[in-house]
């Protein structure tokens, strides 16, 4: 049987978003928060982690595609748009990675000051993660409040969607933690104003 | 002409066939589809698959069983019963009854393996089996010796025990220790019969059968699984007479394999 | 209906369970472990059992007594788990029992363990391969069909990147029910009849009837029947602009998706650049390789995430024709669990710029 297929052309925006950083650090958690977001939004995902057999301080990486249309992209992407750096030691490749336009988010309070993207174009955001996440009450939820502030500073999804996407990636046996990942989140949301809109190409 | 002794008893002549005997080939126990065997004269392991199905037919579960084969001498029986049977591979039957039963609980599923089979091949298949609890009843033919392959040593074989790779006989240092199966499956919990019988005289045999009878029952009573481990003859694995078969197993296999009931939940 | 954000590892089960699958059993390993937990969440509901094996060997064992049992029954692994498998998938070839085996491979290495068959004697597993979760439920379904079908395991690759990517799927309607235990299978009531049935390796001939076991005809009635299911089963492919294609890639599985966005990208620049998708890796789609090649004026590059293995299938299907050469210089990450980090689009749309240079028009 043959199923021959025409390549559409179209053109379609895509924000990829890496996410890299060391098991238990909620790298995971993070990734599904706003990849829910998005999906509250009317938008499509694909999220694709990947993880070394330790469940805790092996890699943790995440791909997210968020976009207006169905996702075509294989699930490792070669170039992205926004970063967030949750640990410096297996960040070299998302570095390597971003695009001059794009935005990195940075977990301030554990990666190493020479560990930065290798293009200056790149917007960096310095977050001190560890500490905000300890105020609201869970050093764990800090990988939340640098979604926040990717959130804070691209629109990428709606706040109050992303607010809700807390309480939905929780496994039932985790549930009591999804009033405080919402003050992380909140908490990232107030860090700093809009600079790199994330679909103002779509909007025009 | 029939001659009496000084005792009443009538002494038949032996040098001709008395006219209304029954052969024994000419013999179908219940539940096996041909009489005759094609396994060695003096085998043991027809005896104990006729307790078996003896045990079937007496709780009347011919239609609502099903036996899973492994891989040995008794495999000739596979083919041969008029039980449905599953054939598994070598080692393998404890891990195939428990997708039927799982499937079908309803059921007596029961599985037949040799010694080589189910304590070589797949030892961690029936120890599984037992402490998930999982309702089917475990049959294994112990004569020490892998019989199909022409004599081998098991994990069961005693010491002494002369077999083709052990020729001058099994020494611990040497060859290892003997394994007692039923000892073994008898203390883990999620099993509800454990007995060791034997085929080698009448009286073993009839005790085998309530044996069968009763790890079937604790099968009926969803008590987990059963274990009914029978010592059979092999002379042609052992290397003696066919007529020294019995007096053997009574004097070296059952010395380290002990007959007897190890633990009933049966009330 | 919701949409809902599914790991792709969910979506493979809740497809077997909507084939009708109700008997799964398998041990943990990565990236297959997830298709484990959530068959054990996902069959109770639906009146399924899924048991957590003790072992690969286990697994298998009870997948094969489910199956005889007249059940719709899986397990799966990923490749070394497989290799455990081997022995009980090639007799239930002979015994006539059909499951499915799934196999969440680490990379693509597996190639000749699904297609050849890791076990002994002479048989063949259908092998199919999705190129992501989204063809996973329509391909699942196909597998239960032909282990039915053919009496016969079904082998489906899955892999690393299939298991762990997460997608936003709409949630289908209620389950199935799974079809009737089939003609053959057991259910324990022909006992006692005087024609109790028989399923086995060694044949289903009893001695009641003057034969008892025939080893030679058996086999050659396993022969026959593989004869049949070889040319019964249609091989299928994608094919994605191969028309006038000079640089034609074959890949596979996830490997495709890669292989189709490189596609996309060189033909948006002018490329002519075509993709053949095989979708059954066994049989093989001999005829669409060969007619994409053959409407080609250039090469055949064959993208796979292993050192080459599904190139000798392209070779096979060409017979000379047209050159053939291997992409799959890729180093695999730290984890050792199929993940090469340099498969990219990207990069991939350099190596194909270089065989556009070498072989195509523009070549000197």
């Amino acid at each position: 049987m043959f199923l021959i297929r025409r390549t559409v052309y179209h053109s379609l925006v895509e924000r990829e978003i890496l996410f890299t950083g060391i098991g238990g650090q909620g790298v995971q958690l993070a990734a599904r928060t706003l990849a829910e977001a998005a999906m509250a939004d009317g938008r499509r995902v694909q999220l694709f982690a990947s993880y070394g057999g330790m469940m805790r301080g092996g890699n943790s990486d995440s791909f997210l595609v968020i976009a207006d249309r169905a996702i075509t992209l294989p699930p490792v992407v070669g170039t992205a748009w926004a970063a967030v750096v949750m640990h410096h030691e297996h960040a070299a490749d998302v570095w390597a990675k971003l695009r001059p336009d794009s935005i990195a988010i940075i977990n301030d309070s554990v990666v190493e000051p020479n560990s930065r993207p290798n293009n200056s174009a790149v917007e960096v955001v310095e977050v001190p993660a560890l500490d905000i996440a300890s105020e609201v009450g869970s050093p764990l939820a800090a990988s939340l409040v640098l979604v926040g502030a990717l959130v804070a500073r691209t629109d990428l999804v709606s706040a109050d969607a992303l607010l809700d996407g807390a309480a939905k990636v929780l496994p039932s046996y985790r549930s009591e933690a999804a009033a405080v990942n919402r003050e992380a989140l909140a908490a990232g949301l107030k860090i700093g104003e809009t600079t790199h809109p994330a679909w103002e190409l779509s909007v025009a | 002409m029939t001659e009496r002794r000084p005792d009443g008893l009538t002494v038949l002549p032996s040098d001709v066939a008395p006219t209304d005997a029954i052969q024994v080939a000419d013999f179908t126990p219940d539940l096996v589809d041909v009489g005759e065997h094609h396994l060695c004269p003096g085998c043991g392991e027809p005896i104990a698959i006729r307790a078996v199905m003896d045990g079937i037919s007496l709780l009347g579960l011919a239609d609502k069983c099903m036996a899973v084969f492994g891989i040995g001498c008794s495999t000739a029986f596979s083919n041969n019963l008029d039980v449905e049977v599953l054939q598994a591979l070598h080692g393998r039957a404890p891990s195939v009854a428990t997708g039927v039963i799982r499937m079908r609980p309803e059921l007596a599923v029961f599985t037949i393996q040799g010694d080589g089979d189910m304590a070589n091949e797949g030892l961690q298949e029936v120890l599984h089996a037992a402490a998930r609890g999982e309702n089917i009843v475990c049959i294994m033919l112990n004569n020490g010796v892998f019989g199909e392959t022409g004599g081998h040593l098991t994990v069961t074989t005693t010491i002494g025990q002369r077999t083709k790779n052990t020729i001058e006989g099994r020494n611990a240092a040497e060859h290892g220790h003997p394994m007692r199966i039923a000892e073994m499956l008898a203390q883990i919990d999620g099993v509800g019969y454990v007995a060791r019988g034997a085929v080698n005289d009448a009286g073993n045999v009839a005790r085998t059968k309530r044996m069968i009878v009763d790890a079937f029952t604790a099968q009926q009573q969803q008590l987990g699984l059963s274990f009914v481990e029978i010592l059979t003859m092999c002379p042609t694995g052992w290397f003696i007479p066919t007529d020294e078969a019995p007096a053997y197993l009574a004097e070296t296999i059952a010395g380290t394999h002990a007959v007897g009931v190890l633990r009933s939940e049966l009330t | 209906m919701t949409t809902r954000l599914v790991e792709g590892s969910e979506v493979v089960a809740d497809a077997m369970v909507r084939a009708g699958c109700r008997f799964f059993a398998g041990y943990p390993m990565t990236p297959f472990t997830e298709v484990l937990e959530h068959m054990a969440t996902a069959l109770p509901p639906v009146g399924g059992v899924c048991v957590n094996a003790e072992s690969e060997l286990e697994a298998v064992g009870m997948v094969w007594g489910a199956a005889a049992a007249g059940t719709r029954a899986a397990t799966g692994s990923t490749g070394q788990g497989l290799s455990l498998m081997q022995e009980s998938i090639a007799e239930a070839s002979l015994a006539g029992i059909g499951f499915v085996v799934l196999n969440m491979a680490r990379g693509q290495g597996d190639y000749f363990q699904a297609t050849r068959g890791g076990g002994h004697g002479d048989y063949r597993t259908p092998v199919l391969a999705p190129s992501g979760p989204v063809e996973v439920a329509e391909l699942m379904a196909e597998a239960f069909e032909l282990a039915d079908r053919w009496r016969n395991p079904v082998v489906v690759v899955g892999d690393y990147y299939m298991a762990h990517t997460w997608v936003d799927i709409e949630t289908p309607g209620e389950v199935p029910e799974p079809p009737p235990a089939p003609e053959w299978s057991l259910d324990g009531h022909s006992g006692g009849s005087g024609a109790a049935k028989l399923v086995s390796p060694l044949g289903t001939a009893k001695r009641r009837d003057g034969v008892g076991y025939d080893l030679a005809a058996h086999y050659e009635g396993c022969a026959q029947r593989r004869r049949e299911m070889t040319a019964g089963i249609t091989p299928r492919a994608e094919l994605v602009e191969t028309d006038d294609a000079e640089v034609v890639l074959v890949a596979y599985g996830t490997m495709a998706r890669y292989a189709d966005a490189a596609v996309s990208a060189l033909r948006s620049e002018g490329h002519r650049v075509g993709l053949v998708r095989p979708i059954t890796l066994w049989p093989f789609p001999e005829a669409q390789v060969k007619a994409a090649a053959d409407g080609s004026a250039g090469v055949v590059a064959v993208y796979e995430n292993n050192a080459g293995q599904m190139i000798d299938d392209v070779r096979l299907s060409l017979l000379g024709s047209s050159p053939v050469v291997g992409l799959n210089s890729f180093a695999t990450d730290s984890s050792a669990f199929g993940i090469a980090p340099d498969v990219t689009v990207e990069n991939l749309t350099a190596s194909v710029r270089e065989l556009l240079s070498e072989f195509g028009q523009d070549a000197t």
